[in-house]
Order: C-alpha cells, then structure tokens, then sequence
C-alpha cells in the first residue's frame, strides 16, 4: 500500500480490509450543502462497541479545502478540523460524563456523549496515514445552536472538529449505493413515487 | 477533479485515490442458521444488526462473520400482537420504511407498549411507537434538550427544555423495561434491560431523554459488570438468574440487587460514569395515518388520549379563548363608546323661594291646603336625554306635592311629570316614628333634543294657617293672572310616590282665576324653599349589560378551560 507526502507516493503499512457496514456512501458520491458542493474522496471506518461509524473524507470544490462527513444508521455530521483549538484545562476522557460542560475556544459545549472507538479502515484519499487498527476514545459535543463538536483523543493535544448535525435532505447527496434493497431514489419523497 | 483538490497541508499522508476499490457488491439480506433450533433466520440488515432473533425458537442471535452466535436462548413463541409484521414496508411522508424489529416495552405500572424498528438505510432508524392506539413517529435527536438555565435537561421535572428548535414541558419520568423484542436490532437488544426514561410534550410534540451510564475501571476503560456480577455470583454462590452476562457493554441498570453492584464496584475500584445522553423527537400519528402507510387490516383500537395527541377540547378551548378575546374587546369598545356618550350634566340648578310663587287656597273636605306655581326657567337639551329632577325642602309636619310641565318651545309638545315630598314625624322614645322625607327625584324617559319651558304646579301645606290668616287681615288680591302654560298633548305623567297624606292632583288648566295671592303673603322667614336641580342624563344602561356579558363570556371560557384539562388528565 503506497501513500503520498509532499505529493509523492509514500508506502504505508497494511490495515485492514474495510467491513461491509450497510452504509450507502461510497467514494465518488457528490453533494453540496449551503449552496458549497463537494466529492466524497476517502473514508475512515471506525468501529463502536456496537456497529460501525465513518468519516468520509470530503474535497470541497473551488479550493475550499476539506472537510469530514460523520455518517452512522442515517445520521450526518458535517464537520472540519479546527486547528489549534483551546479546550478545558486539563480536559481528560476518563473524567467527563454526559451533560457536563467542555470548552472549545471559550465556548460552552455540552458532552452529549463519550466512545471508545476503533479506527479500523480506510479508503481513498485521506488527510493522514495510519498503520493496522488504533483506539480513538471520542467525545461528542453540542452546543443549544446546533454547533457539534468531535475531539478525538487519539492524539496529544487532542483533534477537534466543529460543524454539525445535518439532514440526509440537506446534503442533496447524488451517486450513492443501493443497500438492502432500497434504492438511491427511495431516498428523496419525489423520487420514490416514481421509482415504484 | 484532480486527485490534489482539497489536498491536505503538504507533508501529510494520504491514500492514493486509485486505491480505492471497486465497488463494493451490493449489500442484501442473509440466510443464516440458528444455532439453538437449527431453523433459518433472514438477517435483513447484515452489518447493521447485531442483533436478531430466531422467528422459530426465539433465542437471541448475534451476527459474527459468517454464522449467528447464541447470546440468549429461548424456546418460546413470541406472545405479543404485531400490528406491523417484521418485514412490512409502508411510505410515511414519502419516505419508504421497512419495519425490521419490534421492542415491547413496560413501566412499573405495568402499562406497556410496542416500538416499531423503521429502517431506510439513507434516513436512518424511526421508532413507530403504538401504545393504547395511539401512534408516534420518533426519530433520534443529535443534540441535547437544554432547559431554562440553557443547560442540558437531566432527570426529574425540568420544568420545559428545547429540543430541535421545540419547547416541549415535563409530563412524566419512568422506569421502562424491555419485555419482549422480535426482528432485529442495531444495538445488544435483551429482555429484561431497564433504562430510565424521561418524557417531555408539547402535542403533537414528545420528547424522550434516555441517559446511559457505563461503569470503568481504574485505568479508564468501560467495563461490563455485567460479567462482573455473573463472576461474583459464581465464587459467592448467588444465584444468578441472568442470562444476558455476557455483553460487552452494559447500561448499568440491570436488575440486579444493588447490593451487589455496590460490592463489585467498590472491589474492582469502577466509577459509574453517564456517557450518553440520547435525546428523541416524536411526532402523533392519526391510526388512519398508519393504517394507510402500512396497508394495515387491522389498527388496535384508540383508548383515552395519547401522550402527545392534541388535546381535540385545547383547540376549543383556545377558540373560546379567541371569541372571548374578540368579544370582550368589543364589548369594552362598545361600552367605552356608550361611556364616552353618557354624560350628566347639570341643566338647572335652582333654590327656589316660594314666596315669589302665587298661592291660592283650596279645599278638599276639611283639608286646606294651598296651590301654587312657579317658572323656574328655561332648559336646552342638546341631546336626546333623560332628565333627573331633584327636589329638595325642610319639612316639618308637611307635604309638598309637585307637577312638572316640560313644553317642547318649538314643537309644543309638553311633558308632565309629578313627585311629592313629605315629612312627617311623631312619638318619643320607642315609639318615636317618622314618615318621608326632605328630597325627592325622579328621572324621565328619554326627552327628545330642545328648548323646554318649565312650569311647575304644586299643592303644599306649608304656611295654609298664616295664609289664612293673611287673608283675613288683608284681605285677597286680584291680578292678571299668570301665563298659563300652552298645554301640549301630555306624552306621559310619571307617577309620584304614594304619600302619607292625599294629594289632590293638580291641574292648571282647572286653575281659577278670581281668587288670588295676597300681597305679602307670610314673610320671607316663613316661605317654604324649594331646590330644583335637573341634570340632564344619558343613558349607561348597555355598560351594565356589557359587564354582564363579559361575566358570561369568561363563565364560558372556564367550562371549556375544565373540560380541557378534564381530557388533559387522561393522558
């Protein structure tokens, strides 16, 4: 397996082959959401002590750099890194429970909840390299407006991603997969009357 | 598009897009064995659940790789009513919906209900959740609801939260209990496992909060105590009736003795941590609704009024709420108008002299008594009106009875109105008594606009001795006698109050003339004083009956603010 750094191919370790999750993105899938459209060009697969999670890793178009779509059973989290981000003091995963309050950037978020997860796969083009399975202890924050926040501390200081939730309709998602017998037209409330 | 657009900072990692591969083959349902009673089982989300159970022996199943692993076995049929069959695909506002699993769950009160696992794999799950025939569409929330404080809601009454932009009150904080589960399930779905539920309404509204909590160990990492207490039953020989020990992850509320929990997480040094906290928005169905999507033959019979059912009587009473509002500010508009019309306004004011006024003495039987009259002037009535006269005098042993004339100057029409003033007193101590009084007053009907020309023809006991007596030493006095009112067709005559005494009427078209006043009749000491007053009054008589309206207005209002919260309780 090769991966690129300075836009030259760079060899990466193996990991493991990506398990079939149901979900029904896939790389190529495009979308637009507030009027910005974008390429789904990789994905990471994690996995939750129950069932799967991925971020897929999204091309803006016009340069407008990348972004991660969140996406587990119909739910979609719109969100990019913010670099350099301020939390709490002394912020630790193992002291936080649901409810609480963590700051990012001298904002108030409230933990809605905390995993343990797995990365266990990707695909296609991402950010970063990674060799065979690691830990990704996850907290999950949101704010009354609506923002979300992910700070995944799998890596000291740990990464944080804001954005938030969004619909499966908001995303005007186009070249998706067919799953369990639904098709993409069985998406969209028009489309599913005519593809009976 | 290039394989550089939205190319990460240089120096970073990343996988060659022409590593991608291909496509993947679609994803379908799969035909697995049970391992208990060897039957088949269609796993129709394979990667999705991990969860199924068997349709034949109902034992507990788990997808790991290619079989089905027993998690907890059953020999038994499945005892409740499916008004949607596993399996059933109906379309809810456009969208197709698969109904893959069912929870039946239960609180304390041992009421229960059943939730539907709707499944489209691009929108995700629903919950159709049908309790005594009412249905609610509920759908998983990615926030939190935040209560007043602007905090995240927690247990107990919190008094209202925000939820995905509603506001929704507390209504009820239960323990729920899965009683029995069918289909499949994206989650370690068991018989048996509680959670704590609190509820939040706001028709056709509901929210849901259901917190989970984890138990971790001294290094930090989740621990499911489940196996924990299944250990410590073994070596304490408990005896455990848990067959669901082997879960990775626990919720924390399995019904266990307490005790035991407590023993366990003190010895393994655990911290009970709440780690999630899953918010839910529900939406009323109408059972028709259901019925349709679904293509039902059969929907369970509606029973009292759901949990976020509107509240058919709130839309009336909040109709009432509205035509009480609109009528009462009508009302107040119409009385503040009559109000704003009604005026008392004084149009004479007059004390009068009598010994100004000519008198005649009469005779009725043995009773003398003296007629006399008087102009107190002119009135103008500036708008359609009734008229207050008031009459006041200081009386002793005396009655004086009057006659109004109002004579319309331009028309000729006349009025006539009468009023009698009387006080008579008499006795001492306990059997002192006294009759009438020093005023008088009446009001008319409703004069029309003019000018009016008053002659007020009165009869009076007043002074009837020193007149006679006048009239021996002075003898009578003849003059022209005064101008006799132009007497109109009389409108109406208001009857004056029985007196104590006789009132003979008077009429001044009988007046005689010949016998006249004397000259100086009694003095000024002695002449009986009259104070007229007439005030000029419109009538508020629709303000009263505004106010009165409005009472009834609101008794209205509160029978159907009753029967409301009436219906209210029996959610």
């Amino acid at each position: 397996m090769s991966v690129q750094s300075e836009d030259a191919l760079k060899e990466v370790g193996q990991t493991a082959a990506l398990v079939e999750d149901g979900s029904p993105l896939k790389l190529g899938a495009t979308g637009s959401l507030d009027g910005k459209t974008f390429k789904i060009v990789g994905r990471i697969q994690y996995r939750h002590p129950v069932g799967y999670w991925n971020e897929w890793y999204l091309s803006m178009d016009k340069d407008q750099g990348d972004a991660w779509l969140g996406e587990a059973n119909g739910m979609y989290f719109f969100t990019r890194l913010k670099k350099d981000a301020k939390l709490t003091p002394g912020l630790q995963i193992t002291s936080i429970n649901a409810g609480e309050s963590v700051e990012i950037d001298g904002k108030e978020f409230f933990v809605k909840d905390i995993q343990t997860t797995k990365v266990v796969s990707g695909e296609g083009e991402l950010p970063f390299a990674f060799e065979g399975e690691y830990e990704a202890p996850v907290v999950d924050c949101v704010r009354e407006d609506g923002t979300f926040a992910t700070i995944d501390f799998s890596e000291t200081p740990p990464l944080v991603f804001i954005g938030r939730a969004v619909s499966f309709r908001e995303l005007n998602l186009m070249h998706l997969r067919s799953v369990y017998g639904f098709k993409p037209a069985d998406a969209t409330p028009v489309a599913a009357g005519a593809q009976a | 598009m290039s394989e550089s657009t939205g190319a990460p900072e240089s120096g970073k990692f990343r996988y060659r897009a022409d590593m991608a591969p291909p496509e993947p083959a679609p994803v379908v349902a799969k035909r697995f064995t049970c391992p208990n009673c060897g039957g088949p089982v269609n796993l129709e989300l394979p990667g999705k659940s991990v969860t199924v159970r068997c349709p034949k022996c109902s034992s507990i199943l788990e997808p790991d790789h290619e079989v089905l692993k027993l998690r907890d076995k059953y020999n038994e049929q499945f005892p409740y009513r499916q008004w949607i069959p596993i399996g059933t695909e109906g379309i809810l506002n456009g969208i197709k919906w698969k109904c893959v699993g069912m929870v039946v769950r239960g609180d304390d009160d041992g009421g229960t209900w059943s939730e539907y696992l709707l499944f489209n794999p691009y929108h995700g799950y629903r919950y159709l959740v049908e309790s005594s025939g009412h249905w609610t569409l509920v759908e998983q929330v990615p926030g939190l609801g935040f209560d007043r404080s602007g905090r995240p809601g927690w247990y107990g009454p919190t008094g209202t939260i925000k939820l995905a932009g509603k506001k929704l009150r507390y209504f009820t904080h239960y323990r729920a209990t899965v009683k029995n589960i069918i289909g499949e399930f994206p989650w370690q779905a068991s018989i048996g496992e509680t959670n704590e539920v609190t509820e939040y309404i706001n028709p056709p509204y509901q929210a849901s909060c259901e917190n989970v909590t984890q138990y971790f160990d001294k290094e930090g990492r989740p621990v499911a105590i489940a196996a924990l207490i299944a250990a410590e039953a073994k070596t304490s020989l408990v005896d455990s009736q848990d067959d669901d020990d082997d879960e990775q992850v626990d919720d924390g509320d399995v019904d266990v003795d307490a005790i035991i929990v407590d023993a366990i997480i003190s010895k393994h040094g655990l911290t009970k941590r709440v780690t999630e906290s899953n918010w839910s928005i529900g939406e009323y169905r109408h059972p028709e609704e259901i019925q349709a999507a679904f293509k039902l033959n059969e929907i369970p019979e509606k029973v009292g009024l759901g949990m976020c059912e509107p509240n058919p009587l709130r839309a009336r009473y909040l109709l009432s709420l509205a035509i009480t509002g609109l009528l009462f500010l009508a009302t107040c508009g119409t009385c503040s108008v009559a109000a704003g019309r009604a005026e008392e306004k004084v149009v004479l004011d007059k004390a009068i002299s009598l010994s100004t006024a000519e008198f005649e003495l009469k005779k009725e039987g043995t009773t003398d008594y003296l007629e006399f009259s008087f102009e107190p002037g002119n009135i103008e009535l500036n708008k359609e009106t009734n008229v207050e006269f008031a009459f006041e005098s200081t009386l002793n042993q005396e009655w004086i009875s009057l006659n109004v004339f109002m004579i319309d100057e331009q028309t000729g029409r006349g009025f006539i109105y009468d009023g009698e003033l009387s006080y008579y007193y008499g006795g001492s101590g306990e059997d002192k008594w006294s009759e009438g009084g020093n005023s008088t007053d009446f009001t008319t009907e409703k004069m029309p606009p003019g000018q009016y020309y008053l002659f007020v023809a009165g009869a009076t006991n007043i002074g009837v001795n020193e007149f006679k007596r006048n009239l021996q030493v002075y003898g009578e006095r003849v003059e022209a006698p005064p101008a006799v009112p132009a007497t109109g067709p009389l409108s109406k005559a208001q009857p004056g109050k029985p007196g104590a005494k006789p009132i003979t009427p008077v009429t001044p078209a009988a007046k005689p003339a010949g016998k006249l006043l004397p000259l100086d009749f009694f003095g000024k000491a002695k002449a009986p004083k009259l104070t007229l007053q007439m005030k000029a009054k419109r009538d508020v008589a629709s303000i009263g009956w505004g106010v009165a309206f409005i009472f009834w207005l609101f008794g209205w209002n509160i029978y159907y603010y009753i029967r409301y919260r009436i219906k209210e309780g029996e959610r």
